[in-house]
């Protein structure tokens, strides 16, 4: 049989690319280990892969996986927050993740869910075993006891979250119980119009030592907003900020508290040049100050910002607000209501969805469960 | 007739002239006697000149050839005396291993205060992509946690090594919090 050079080049091509359809495809449910201790508080009861694939493709492997655990609380007590580490294997920096679930509510006996969603690329360094492994990182309870090996200082960030919910929760319960119901709505659309307002930013850091000066560097000083009550006093601070990148920001602070600061978390509002402010975030900064000490405290880190659709933020000022205190005996402060705060905590975010989907009835009744 | 130059007739009379410019000349003097007079006025000069400088016979010419041989290795010396010293010391074995081990100990104590970026390791990256999933980009890997497609995550940095990205689960109303590290 004779053909053409121009009409085989199409076959080939038609063969090529089904080979490559051809892929060898692995079971997702071999891919990812979930391991809990023995002694651990929660038990795995069903862990749903929906729809997870796992294909090797030449020399890497493209895992997604779409998981959606569920947890019993095999304890006497609640639970209030889970924070599972996600590592995955051969990535060359030692690439881990976490997954935590804070403002829970889980009774004795009762069961959760946890979603781990993930997508992993690995180049084929070796056959076998599983690409991803799940363990538990950190459990809190209702008392604030923790139980887990913290290898991501996930207590602090629990903790934290805890307490903040249960100012919110209060805060909310004092306006439902002093003004109605009304008063209650006016909050939660306060919060939601907020969440929408601020603006979605791209973020970027690297793990960098501390950078020497570059060219165009300039390096600014900003002052804290104001947090009544704090038991550290920040009197302001200074980074170096090149284009869209802040550097090792720097703190001045004292110690008004009768005991050591272990660590401070500092939040950080960026202004662009056309005057739009960005939360960055809060970072933790470790010290060990000392009551009545003065210091500075520097954070030997780059963070890189940009807007969503990835246009560089050009920043042109900053400002930073105190997040939290975590002293040397495991105690926490964080901030009240009233002083000022960018960023709403975890539970009042739940509560104005749980608003914005069910209604006012079931906020009212969900407060009622605390 | 052309006569040959003054310069051409008394190199040809000293038998200086190239080969087929000689045989021109010498061509030429068989028809002209002016030039032939010329040519024999130069070699009378040639002959009284060579008279005049003609070494005396009593000339040692081996003895002047060794003086002037003698005068030369004298220069030669002299220069040497006044050039830099050139040190025809060799070390030792011992000498040289101490050397050695020295170079080696520096050069470890530089290797190992290198800092870290130096030695050009690709630096880990823990970055947003454009769908609000957070990704970590390590060397030839690379993990992702995604987020539901009908939430909005809130992404933020949580800590100088980590990003950390909030949403609200739509099945559950649970809020959900992942941050990837940067390790």
């Amino acid at each position: 049989m004779c053909m053409s050079i121009k009409r085989a080049i199409p076959v080939l091509l038609a063969v090529t690319a089904l080979a490559g359809l051809a892929q060898t495809r692995v079971d997702p449910r071999s891919s990812m280990n979930i391991r809990l201790p023995d002694d651990s508080p929660v038990a795995l009861l069903s862990a749903s892969w929906g729809d997870s694939t796992a294909t090797a493709r030449g020399g890497a492997m493209l895992l997604e996986l779409r998981t959606a655990l569920s947890f019993r609380n095999s304890t006497q007590r609640r639970i209030r927050g889970i924070t599972l580490l996600v590592t995955a294997q051969d990535l060359a920096a030692g690439g881990k993740a976490s997954v935590s679930v804070p403002s829970l509510n889980v009774g004795p006996g009762e069961a959760f869910p946890v979603r781990v969603d993930l997508r992993l690329l690995r180049p084929l360094t070796q056959a076998g075993g599983p690409l991803a492994e799940v363990t538990l990182d950190g459990v809190l309870f209702d008392d604030l006891s923790f139980y887990g090996p913290n290898r991501l200082n996930c207590r602090r960030s629990m903790m934290q979250w805890e307490l903040e919910a249960r100012r919110d929760r209060q805060f909310f319960k004092d306006v439902l119980a002093r003004s109605g119901q009304g008063a209650l709505q006016q909050q939660m659309l306060g919060s939601l119009n907020r969440q929408a307002d601020s603006a979605a930013m791209q973020a970027r850091v690297t793990h960098a030592p501390r950078a020497t000066n570059q060219a165009g560097e300039r390096q600014v000083q900003f002052a804290f907003a104001a947090a009544a009550g704090a038991p550290v006093e920040l009197r302001g601070g200074m980074a170096r900020i090149l284009g869209n990148e802040l550097r090792s920001p720097r703190v001045f602070l004292e110690n008004r508290a009768r005991k050591v600061v272990r660590s401070v978390e500092v939040g950080w509002l960026l202004r662009d040049t056309q005057g739009r402010e960005f939360v960055a975030g809060a970072t933790p900064i470790a010290t060990s100050l000392a009551p009545g000490r003065s210091g500075s405290l520097v954070q030997d880190a780059s963070f890189r910002i940009a807007e969503r659709n990835g246009q560089a933020v050009n920043i042109e000022g900053m400002r930073a607000w105190l997040g939290s205190i975590e002293f040397e005996d495991g105690s926490m402060w964080i901030p009240r209501r009233s002083d000022y705060l960018p960023m709403p905590s975890p539970e009042e975010q739940r509560l104005a969805e749980l608003y914005r989907k069910r209604g006012l009835q079931a906020l009212v009744e969900e407060l009622n469960k605390f | 007739m052309k006569h040959p130059s003054a310069e051409q007739l008394a190199l040809f009379a000293g038998g200086d002239l190239p080969l087929f410019e000689g045989l021109a000349v010498r061509w030429h003097l068989r028809t002209c006697t002016a030039c032939r007079f010329e040519v024999k006025e130069f070699c009378s000069a040639s002959d009284e000149a060579r008279a005049e400088f003609e070494p005396p016979a009593s000339l040692a010419w081996e003895s002047l050839a060794a003086e002037m041989k003698a005068n030369i290795r004298v220069g030669l010396a002299a220069g040497e005396c006044v050039s830099p010293a050139r040190s025809h010391v060799r070390l030792g074995w011992r000498p040289a291993a101490g050397v050695a081990a020295v170079t080696a100990v520096l050069m470890l104590a530089y290797w190992l205060n290198v800092p870290a970026w130096q030695t050009h390791k690709p630096s880990p990256t823990a970055v947003v992509t454009s769908t609000a999933d957070i990704e970590l980009n390590a060397g030839a890997g690379r993990i992702e946690l995604l987020h539901p497609s009908t939430s909005t995550p809130v992404v933020y940095v949580s800590a100088p090594d980590s990003l950390r990205a909030r949403s609200v689960d739509p099945d559950t109303g649970q809020i959900t919090i992942t941050n990837v590290y940067v390790d």
